[in-house]
């Protein structure tokens, strides 16, 4: 179980970096190509933004797992003796509303599995599946840290991301 | 089916479930309650708000910020910063507040802000004799400049979820508010070093090195000048400035002042990958959220009742500003703008305010929570880097606190503040 979850959690972030690389990459060559060429590939304001979705809904598990996610922690705060009470009920809830999500996901990907992108003409699923996928990400990552957090709330910490660090 | 929208979401909040997904339940609950409305539209709705090229924005700032730091911008910046104000009273403060003011020409957020520059301005501040309290609270209430000068992601979600305000007039919009904030500051900054006796840093510069600090700093201080420059003339894009920035930031950072190296490549894009995730789930959660508001017609009901009222344009101001101050004291600024600015923004609009204007205060305003206790985000990386107790941090706190509020009463008030600078350049 800890092989596996080292190896999805390590899958999982260079997923995010490769997409983030590729996203930054290609938006600026289109830019120099602009000011050099007057010309832009048509492509690529497309592609980004899809990458950028597959990104928030393939990074949303691991955000989890940082304990990442804005939230408000007060009531545990105020009641610590039946804060672990609070957060099985929250684990129940994410857990239930993450299933949803991932079969509503899968359902909105195959309905419109027929419609194209309008300059790449790809299927709109496979744009839409990133939501269903993320879901069942965020259902993986939340079983894997269901102990600790339910008992301790405590998440993965290291030095390369600090869970305070989203707050904008 | 709008009260179990409220009372869901509200309910999933307190108890802890992470805004996004208190967010996405909530409406959840609204469509499952309704009954007619297709469970699709949830999947619909989720896509159409974020599937957004402005948006990209958002990733590409954060990550120009991280390189920023990564690549030491921050230390230059501070020297440049220094040889004007450091032999003053209260010197080191002022350098903070004038590093912190030039870097939020660069980044886009306050953590940015507070976690980049300010950390080092506070362990400079510490080892000069400043009260450790003293130096995180005045970084933590610098930093509130992070999304007020340009760029700011904070503007980028705003003109996303009121798309009838222009998004490039709005960034232009923040620069002399946010000018006007640090000034507020730096007066602060005099007055209680003067009390406690801060003294200035002893500096015996030549011209040379003048110079010399100034050319260092240029490639670093070109940065804001191409982005602010870039959008306020369409050269570029808000999305299109925000990669450049990016690259600039490698490019200086690894060939100019050779601190970054490919090896932290890695850790820079995975930590702006999870932030851009992060703030990315809220948005999309929000544009469902939105949605059961408009298809139930809320903001335009609660507009027609509010314009029945005659409410003068001041007395909603002040309405507004209260109901924000008491929003911003449980909740991050993001969530605030996702739930609230689709609701007040067209009610502001048809009373006569300015967009700009009504922008701006809304941003000041829901930014100025992130430094109000108990729970504001610069708050704890700010006494984390200081290593001091959070509650001995408030107190030092308060005088910049009530200087900011004096600020955002100008703001309310005085509308030129935001506009004339935008005015200037063509947006209105």
């Amino acid at each position: 179980m800890k092989a596996f979850d080292r190896i999805l959690l390590s899958l999982n972030r260079w997923l995010v970096i490769v997409i983030l690389a590729a996203m930054a990459l290609m938006v600026f060559a289109n830019v120099a190509l602009r000011f050099l060429t007057d010309a832009s590939i048509l492509w690529v304001e497309e592609v980004s933004r899809y990458l950028m979705i597959w990104l928030t809904f393939l990074g949303a598990g691991l955000v989890l797992r940082y304990g990442g996610h804005i939230g408000i922690d007060n009531l545990q705060d105020a009641f610590p003796r039946q804060a672990h009470f609070i957060r099985a009920l929250i684990f129940l809830l994410l857990l239930g509303f993450f299933s949803f999500m991932v079969w509503i996901g899968f359902r909105y990907a195959a309905l419109t599995w027929g419609q194209t992108t309008p300059v790449m003409e790809i299927p709109v699923g496979i744009v839409y599946l990133a939501m269903p996928v993320g879901f069942l990400l965020l259902i993986v990552h939340l079983l894997l840290m269901a102990g600790p957090y339910i008992a301790k709330r405590r998440f993965i910490v290291d030095a390369e991301f600090d869970p305070e660090s989203v707050k904008i | 089916m709008i009260a179990v929208l409220f009372i869901g979401c509200i309910v999933l909040l307190a108890i802890g479930v992470p805004v996004a997904f208190a967010l996405g339940g909530g409406t959840l609950a609204a469509i499952l309650y309704n009954g007619t409305m297709p469970l699709i539209a949830l999947p619909k709705y989720l896509f159409s708000g974020m599937d957004v090229f402005a948006l990209l924005a958002v990733p590409f700032f954060i990550l120009a910020a991280e390189l920023m730091t990564g690549g030491s911008l921050s230390e230059v910046l501070l020297r440049f910063a220094s040889q004007f104000v450091g032999r003053f009273r209260g010197g080191l403060g002022h350098t903070n507040i004038l590093t912190i003011t030039f870097f939020s020409g660069i980044s886009g957020s306050a953590l940015a802000d507070a976690a980049g520059p300010g950390a080092i301005m506070i362990r400079m501040m510490r080892k000069d004799g400043y009260h450790p309290e003293y130096a995180a609270a005045l970084t933590a209430a610098v930093s509130i400049l992070g999304p007020i000068i340009p760029p700011s992601i904070s503007m980028i979600i705003y003109a996303l979820v009121y798309p009838d305000i222009n998004l490039v007039g709005l960034m232009v919009a923040g620069v002399m508010p946010g000018i006007l904030i640090a000034v507020a500051m730096a007066i602060i900054n005099h007055v209680i070093s003067v009390r406690r006796n801060y003294r200035g840093v002893k500096q015996n510069l030549t011209v040379q090195d003048y110079w010399r600090n100034t050319w260092k700093a240029l490639p670093a201080l070109l940065l804001p000048a191409i982005i602010l420059g870039g959008i306020a003339f369409g050269i570029f894009t808000p999305t299109e400035a925000s990669v450049v920035a990016v690259f600039y930031a490698l490019f200086a950072g690894s060939l100019i002042y050779r601190t970054l190296t490919w090896a932290m490549l890695p850790g820079i894009l995975a930590r702006s990958a999870l932030v851009t995730a992060s703030v990315l789930i809220i948005v999309a959660m929000s544009g469902a959220f939105a949605w059961v508001l408009t298809v139930s017609r809320v903001p335009q009901q609660l507009t027609e009742l509010i314009v029945s009222m005659n409410l003068s344009p001041i007395a909603f101001m002040l309405a507004v500003n209260l109901l924000l101050l008491a929003f911003g004291i449980f909740i991050e600024p993001l969530p605030g703008i996702v739930v609230l600015v689709p609701i007040l923004a067209p009610i502001a609009h048809a009373l006569g305010i300015n967009d700009l204007q009504f922008g701006i205060v809304v941003i000041v305003n829901l930014t100025m929570g992130m430094i109000t206790p108990p729970v504001g985000g610069l708050l704890f990386v700010t006494s984390l880097v200081a290593k001091v107790p959070l509650m001995k941090m408030v107190k030092e706190l308060w005088p910049f606190m009530y200087a900011q509020l004096v600020v955002l009463a100008m703001l309310s008030l005085i509308p030129a503040i935001s506009t004339w600078l935008p005015n200037l350049f063509g947006y209105h």
